[in-house]
């Protein structure tokens, strides 16, 4: 179940950009001087109010899911991530729209990376970090 | 959170259609959706018998299940008028327009009705 949510350095990123909705889970580090140590925890109901729980959330902050995230980047910063599969049919690319700019895996802006994706996971992967680096960088 | 899972009646088609992955909800009748860890929820593991019931798929679930499962991929294409979905089939099909519309959400979900409809027809 945990492909469901984008990974921890992402998650992280996204909060630093201002994310703060929701989700089914958190991400929660027990050793915190282990940067490899952080783990998912999935929210639950009963322990809404708690406020250690509510400690942890604002600490390291929730872990989105993918669809959460994309639907934050088109909501509030107005671009839009797509994954798309190539002409052939036998890889993935993406492209993210802003009103009448864009950009795309096959365009300018990734030509130092690869353009093609075996799986729509990597397409989408990839998508993300690209509209982290927009964002980060407006 | 609600709104991150598919709605009753295409949850029951997927039912239908054979889904039975582990949810993050379940459908417990038309108005009622019971969200929890699938480790948590018994229930949230495995499609239960009963005809009204059904697990919730995330939109992201349904569509990677549409994907590996029957090699139907989707996108919601941007237009400066608005959003509108686009199903790829069997990697060789050319990609079949679904309709035009104008809110995301809208186009996702007739994204997810076509796919339903493509795998009950058979394709």
């Amino acid at each position: 179940m945990e492909s469901n949510f984008i990974p921890y350095e992402q998650a992280l990123s996204l909060k630093e950009l201002g994310f703060d909705e929701k989700s089914l889970a958190y991400w929660f580090n027990e050793t915190p001087l282990n940067p490899e140590g952080q783990c998912l925890v999935y929210y639950r109901k009963p322990y809404d109010n708690v406020g250690i729980t509510s400690g942890i959330i604002r600490e390291y902050g929730w872990a989105p899911l993918y669809q959460q995230a994309f639907k934050w980047f088109r909501e509030k910063y107005d671009l839009e991530g797509v994954v798309q599969q190539a002409n052939d049919y036998t890889w993935y690319k993406f492209s993210i729209y802003q009103k009448s700019n864009f950009y795309t895996s096959e365009g300018k802006v990734l030509k130092s990376q690869g353009l093609e994706y075996e799986t729509h996971e990597e397409a989408e992967q990839a998508c993300l970090d690209k509209l982290i680096e927009i964002c980060k960088t407006k | 959170m609600k709104n991150e899972f598919i709605p009753y009646e295409q949850a029951l088609a997927l039912k239908e259609l054979g889904f039975d992955e582990p949810c993050f909800g379940r459908w417990i009748e038309q108005d009622e959706l019971s969200i929890s860890a699938p480790k948590d929820d018994e229930y949230c593991q495995k499609q239960h018998e009963f005809s009204w019931t059904a697990l919730a798929p995330l939109f992201q679930q349904a569509f990677r299940w549409f994907r590996e499962k029957h090699n139907l991929s989707h996108e919601i294409q941007h237009t400066h008028k608005g959003f509108y979905p686009l199903i790829y089939e069997d990697n060789i099909i050319k990609p079949k327009w679904v309709g035009e519309v104008l809110l995301y959400k809208e186009a996702e979900l007739a994204c997810l009705d076509k796919l339903i409809e493509i795998v009950k027809n058979g394709k």
